[in-house]
């Protein structure tokens, strides 16, 4: 039997929703025989187990609670049920930088973090050299890190979590910052990290990291544990779901956000398909009571790996919407689609005056086919990019000036 | 219930050889204070210190100088009000002026109203650690409370220029005072736990507290000697059953040689302090179970 770094069994958690109950309350709600506050459940009956050494990713969608499964295992909240063993200590990086303090120096702040991290004294001492030419602040490590870059500040945030070799390291999105160089160098120390013997959980929304990093995944959804075990089979599964929810009709989709102040009815994105360069339109039909308010409008296009590629807001394109009628389509126009062939979801989005009144992620399916974007009859190879970009090409010689000129000149 | 309920006697999941199996479970109503870990993070309490001292005087022009300034026109305030207009005379075996009289408790009293008042906000000012990183958080209350020492440190030198200018010695009691510090400290760490299991949920504490804290000064014999309270009504008792009248008036005992009270008081005090510290450790465990969710 291998070896396990984590055992969770039955794991739950329930938040409860809306204010504070005082007994005052509770004893009013009582009687007037109302309900009580509602209950949510990020996380249901979740049971797995990592053995020692493994690389495991947690893909799921926004609210699907990885994060409340993060914060469980490194004890920042208790769960409602159930239990996780854990094998000694655990290293979580939920934030780059978490507790760096403005006013102290970089010297300070590695070993306010590493001492938070639960490193001692002398093994932050041997590591200090390690992490400081990591994050490569070498001349400013006596400066107030308040006088560092921004990304100065974030090198030295993950430096000081990577090099604290805890046997758990538990990574939350920290990718997302940084420049790419560094994101590779994070994902290099990563995977130096799993490669050592030591157990890594890994959750991003860049499927393309995670599967260079983790070779086993979970897939949670609604705070269940739907599919666990190899990551390729756990991200078909995932997308599958992206895919098909997106097919769902929208009025039966139940997995949406937002006050319902109105409520999307259809999404229409160019009859289902489009050619790459032609012109398409994405339409957006709604019902409900939105009352008097500026609108704010916005769909997102996701890739084959639920990475986002690219958004479109009537705010941003300056199109003022306001006070709208109870029924009606919202419609955006996209004069010349550049995207390459391929499948894509949409995300629906809307505001009135700031808050959210109906939000459904992947609410339909967009197919890119293959189109005259160039008006030359040709497309670049499908491997290099998910976009055309229109362009041209000149030549010009650049070397040394033709003879004759230099009798003309001075 | 959709969750099943973890069954205590479940088999033990087999788990790494060499180290030692961490359980994370929903706890029961007493929560177990983790001293060894407390121990192993020690320096964390050091790093804490270091922090708030070096942001507290930030973008300021005068900087440490308010430790000093503070104090400083309260005795003046004190000395003018209470003792010149009000004519409350100083304890009857001290020959001095009504402004030395009086410094001690006030260096005193504002280390207290300093640490109460900064403890009970601590852990929301702390917000983006707690959530972020798990590390015993009893250190957040307690070192916030220890922090304001060194204002009071440089309190003293107040109490030693009024010295001089008084042409005054002080006590030989003095070599007494770091041990009314430690129980000035003592009572401030064990109330502000309190406090600050309370804020995390509650934030109307944050709200409470400054004015409690001007109340209480009142009720310790900071302006006023011991022995003028009235013995009617165990108003005495109740002003020696405070435990702050047994560190403002020990300060007075070690600087001036004024008489100190009952030594009761002093135990009272002390008592006070050790049990509000050590339940205080058991109520903030119960509440940092739920801080995360409710910060």
């Amino acid at each position: 039997m291998t070896e396990l770094a984590i055992g969770a069994h039955g794991l739950g958690k329930r938040y409860r929703m809306g204010r504070l109950e005082t007994g005052f309350r509770r004893a009013r709600r009582f009687a007037r025989r109302q309900e009580g506050p509602g209950y949510l459940w990020a996380l249901r009956d979740v049971t797995f187990d990592v053995p020692v050494g493994s690389a495991v990713a947690i893909v799921g969608r926004n609210g699907a609670g990885k994060s409340t499964l993060l914060k469980i295992l490194a004890q920042l909240t208790e769960p409602t049920t159930g239990y996780v063993d854990l094998a000694s200590r655990v290293g979580a990086l939920l934030e780059v930088g978490t507790g760096f303090n403005p006013e102290l120096t970089g010297r300070e702040n590695v070993y306010l973090n590493g001492t938070l991290l639960g490193m001692k004294r002398k093994e932050i001492d041997q590591r200090l050299d390690e992490i400081v030419s990591f994050a490569g602040v070498e001349e400013h490590l006596d400066k107030p890190v308040k006088w560092y870059s921004s990304g100065m500040y974030i090198r030295l945030g993950f430096a000081v979590a990577a090099h604290l070799e805890p046997d758990i390291l538990i990574v939350d999105e920290v990718l997302a910052v940084g420049d790419l160089a560094f994101q590779q160098k994070c994902l290099g120390r990563m995977g130096e990290v799993a490669g050592s013997g030591r157990t890594v959980l890994f959750v991003s929304h860049n499927l393309a990291a995670a599967s260079a990093l983790c070779s086993t995944g979970m897939y949670l959804r609604d705070g269940q544990l739907v599919a666990e075990g190899s990551l390729r089979t756990v991200i078909d599964e995932y997308l599958d779901d992206v895919q098909s929810n997106a097919r769902i009709d929208i009025r039966e989709r139940e997995d949406r956000e937002g006050d319902g102040r109105i409520r999307f009815t259809d999404v229409h994105v160019a009859r289902g398909s489009v050619r790459t360069g032609d012109g398409c339109e994405v339409s957006m039909r709604y019902k409900g009571t939105p009352g008097p308010g500026v609108i704010r409008v916005g769909f997102a296009v996701y890739g084959a790996l639920v990475e986002p590629i690219f958004q479109c807001v009537n705010d941003v394109s300056g199109d003022f919407i306001a006070d709208v009628a109870p029924e009606g389509m919202f419609t955006c126009t996209i004069p010349r689609l550049p995207l390459a062939p391929g499948h894509y979801t949409v995300s629906v989005y809307v505001e009135i005056d700031g808050r959210v009144a109906d939000w459904v992620q992947h609410a339909a399916v967009l197919e890119v086919v293959e189109g005259d974007f160039f008006g030359t009859g040709r497309l670049p190879s499908d491997s290099h990019g998910r976009f055309y970009v229109d362009h041209s090409w000149t030549s010009e010689a650049t070397g040394v000036a033709p003879l004759q000129l230099r009798g003309s000149a001075s | 219930m959709q969750a099943t309920k973890p069954q205590a006697l479940a088999t033990p999941h087999e788990t790494a050889p060499g180290g030692s199996i961490h359980r994370i479970q929903p706890s029961r109503w007493l929560v177990p204070v983790n001293f060894r870990e407390l121990w192993r993070q020690r320096e964390l309490m050091r790093f804490f210190v270091l922090r708030d001292l070096k942001s507290r005087y930030r973008q300021t022009y005068l900087g440490p100088v308010w430790g000093i300034v503070r104090p400083l026109l309260t005795i003046v305030v004190f000395a003018a009000i209470f003792g010149g207009l009000a004519g409350i005379s100083p304890d009857k075996s001290f020959h001095g002026p009504y402004a030395l009289w009086v410094t001690p408790g006030v260096v005193a009293f504002s280390y207290v109203s300093a640490a109460l008042n900064a403890t009970s906000t601590s852990l929301a000012s702390n917000t983006h650690l707690i959530t972020k990183v798990y590390f015993p958080r009893l250190y957040v209350p307690i070192s916030t409370a220890v922090t304001p020492i060194f204002d009071f440190l440089l309190g003293l030198f107040v109490v030693l220029g009024l010295f001089i200018y008084f042409r005054q010695v002080p006590s030989w009691h003095i070599v007494f005072l770091p041990a009314f510090m430690v129980l000035a400290a003592l009572v401030c760490i064990g109330f502000g736990i309190w406090l600050s299991a309370f804020t995390g949920r509650y934030r109307d504490m944050m709200f409470a507290v400054p004015f409690i804290l001007q109340i209480w000064q009142y009720a310790t014999p900071v302006i006023y000697p011991l022995y003028l309270v009235p013995q009617r009504y165990h108003l005495h008792l109740l002003v020696e059953l405070n435990p702050f009248t047994a560190v403002v008036s020990g300060f007075r005992w070690a600087l001036l040689g004024t008489p100190f009270g009952s030594l009761w008081m002093l135990a009272s005090s002390m008592g006070i302090g050790v049990a509000a510290t050590f339940s205080g450790l058991y109520v903030f465990r119960r509440a940092e179970r739920f801080m995360v969710d409710t910060l």
